[in-house]
């Protein structure tokens, strides 16, 4: 066994090199971001929410280096700020969408039959409804806030993940291993739980990753339309809730800062998700039907 | 060969049917557990207000909200399949005829969109495959990833800031200016197309990165059969061996992919036409969320959905014309 995967290493070695730099320029690149989200307070000069219409709309400076926006409110301040609702709304629908998926993946793979078609056809169902509409129908019913923001991404994102969870559990069902471990009378929970889920944790952790870059960017889609974070919360997404009119003044740092953050993010935890992907899970493609 | 055909069209048509039962579950559901009282989203709470008491209850009882939850999605099904989809109260009218009168305008967005990330999709996809490792593919590549991270609305926005505000190219928004309606035919073309360019563009941009992407890794898997081996054997050009056989080899996968980008395409849609105030279905969607109008975002999910299951299933007859190995059975 350990013979086959060196073998296996040393064909794969020059491209896993490639994928290992990958990673680590995105995580370092990642963690930037957290740890200007964490420390927050040291970083930013001003307070994010206190309008100073004295210094509206002042273009970038040496004090305000990312410019004031219409209520004089600094933007390096705010960015600053928003990071921590940006990433934070970002990992926590991730998660929940993907433990939505992994339930409903695991439940279906492994009992198949009638629960199996029902549950898939579930999901045939919700993929069919474009997830936009679905977020503005969820968001219009419920009060604005962060927890209600998570759980509608949560429930229009879980499809892809239950997919790649029940193939694998469904092969996973039929190996020697886990048959064996049926013949010697073992009770489901436990098969489930020891031979099942650890072979299918890898999966999870790709989903998660790549989800976060798509969560982030619903989110930060979802408060420019107005029906995201409420507007005394400071996120990337919200901070452009004003910029479609700042843009027609030619006021364009309120936009470009926030927005780039948004690539940026989205950008480093895509590459790695996809770094993580190609080693942990090389059959599958991230950019095509996330 | 052609009777296997209509047999696969219809065993595809019937599979199809859970998923319009499903869809019509959800949707029931959606509106039956939403906090609103189903009588002031069909009339409004200005008007149920001022309703006796009487009228109400029989509104209740002509609605079935008496009835059980079954009975009460039987009796909203038939009413959906005679074509009633309600009442809007913010736009005065029949939620069907609100959505037939907009989606010509989402129609004539998307179809544009769909087409220029399309056709720039297979060409960019085609050439960096064509030279894997060149400086061209690298840079596509790093492209698609900045695209792909980019969400629409923000590029929207800068392509507004650049061509409309600084440039003074392109109108900002609306499907036509103020003053079309008293011009010339030739102008007012002309000024359809000016309005249509910039939100076209912006919608197909933001999917030109996942084509890209899907046609070169689909380019590169073709390139390394056998046949384009034997290809190369037979001593044909190059040039054909990328474009004729490893092309076409490629292209079958993607006529799924377009299929299934459909709902993606009408989430676009509802942000650049909201950006660009573009009269469609995107633009009403939204306008119904802000007013909370329940009506109009049920009928318009019922109708999304609808839409998705068609182009799905015309993918995959279009799937089965072109690639002669799909078995019928």
């Amino acid at each position: 066994m350990i013979k086959f995967k060196s073998v296996e290493m040393k064909r794969e070695g020059y491209s896993t090199a490639k994928k290992h730099k990958q990673i680590f320029v995105s995580l370092a690149l990642l963690l930037f971001f957290v740890f200007i989200a964490a420390f927050a307070p040291y970083l930013a000069k001003y307070d994010p929410v206190e309008a100073r219409l004295s210094e509206a709309e002042q273009p970038p400076s040496v004090t305000h280096p990312f410019g004031t926006d219409y209520l004089g409110r600094d933007v390096f301040s705010r960015v600053v700020y928003g990071a921590r609702v940006s990433l934070l709304v970002g990992v926590i629908a991730a998660v929940v969408a993907v433990w939505i998926g992994t339930s409903i993946g695991l439940i279906a793979g492994y009992y198949g039959g009638y629960l199996d078609n029902i549950l898939m056809r579930i999901v045939d169902t919700v993929y069919s409804l474009p997830a936009l509409i679905l977020l503005i129908v969820i968001m219009s019913m419920f009060e604005r806030s962060i927890e209600s923001i998570v759980i509608a991404i949560g429930l229009t994102h879980w499809m892809s993940t239950a997919r790649l969870i029940r193939s694998e559990a469904l092969s996973l069902k039929n190996r020697p291993f886990v048959e064996a471990t049926v013949a010697l009378g073992a009770r489901e929970s436990y098969i489930m739980l020891r031979h099942i889920f650890p072979n299918i944790i890898y999966i999870a952790i790709v989903s998660v990753t790549l989800m976060t870059a798509h969560s982030i960017l619903t989110e930060s889609m979802l408060s420019f339309l107005g029906l995201g974070i409420p507007p005394h919360e400071s996120s990337w997404g919200n901070m452009l809730t004003d910029a479609q009119r700042d843009i027609m003044f030619g006021i364009w740092w309120t936009t470009f800062f926030p927005g780039l953050m948004i690539v940026l993010t989205v950008l480093s935890i895509t590459f790695l998700g996809d770094g993580l992907r190609d080693i942990l899970d090389p059959r599958r493609e991230s950019m095509v039907r996330l | 060969m052609e009777k296997n055909l209509g047999h696969y069209i219809f065993r595809r048509a019937l599979q199809a049917l859970p998923l319009f039962f499903g869809i019509s579950i959800l949707t029931f559901l959606i509106v039956y557990l939403s906090p609103i009282d189903p009588v002031i989203a069909y009339f409004g709470a200005d008007v149920v207000l001022q309703m006796p008491e009487e009228d109400v209850a029989k509104v209740k009882q002509e609605l079935g909200l008496d009835e059980p939850v079954y009975m009460q999605y039987f009796l909203w099904l038939k009413r959906v399949c005679q074509g009633d989809l309600g009442f809007s109260r913010t736009k005065h009218r029949p939620v069907l005829d609100v959505i037939v009168d907009r989606f010509p305008a989402t129609l004539l967005l998307t179809v544009t969109g769909y087409s220029i990330s399309v056709i720039l999709g297979i060409i960019i996809g085609v050439l960096s495959a064509a030279k894997e490792g060149s400086l061209f593919d690298r840079l596509s590549l790093t492209l698609n990833y900045i695209l792909y991270s980019t969400p629409s609305f923000l590029i929207a926005l800068m392509a507004i800031l650049i061509f409309v505000v600084w440039l003074g190219w392109l109108p900002p928004c609306r499907m036509t200016s103020v003053t079309v309606e008293t011009s010339s035919l030739l102008f007012s073309m002309i000024d359809r197309i000016k309005h249509l360019v910039l939100p076209a563009l912006v919608l197909g941009m933001s999917h030109l990165a996942i084509y890209a992407t899907y046609i070169r890794s689909g380019m590169l898997e073709s390139l390394h059969k056998d046949y384009i081996i034997t290809a190369r054997a037979k001593g044909l050009h190059e040039w054909t061996i990328t474009h004729k056989h490893a092309f076409r080899n490629a292209l079958l996968p993607f006529i799924t992919q377009l299929g299934l980008s459909i709902p993606w395409l009408i989430s676009g849609s509802v942000v650049i036409e909201t950006i660009f105030a573009w009269p469609g279905i995107g633009r009403l969607a939204y306008d119904a969320a802000l007013r909370a109008d329940y009506t109009v975002l049920m009928g318009l999910t019922l109708f999304t959905g609808t839409l998705v299951i068609f182009g799905n299933l015309l993918a995959d007859i279009a799937y089965a014309i072109v690639d002669p190995r799909v078995k019928y059975d």
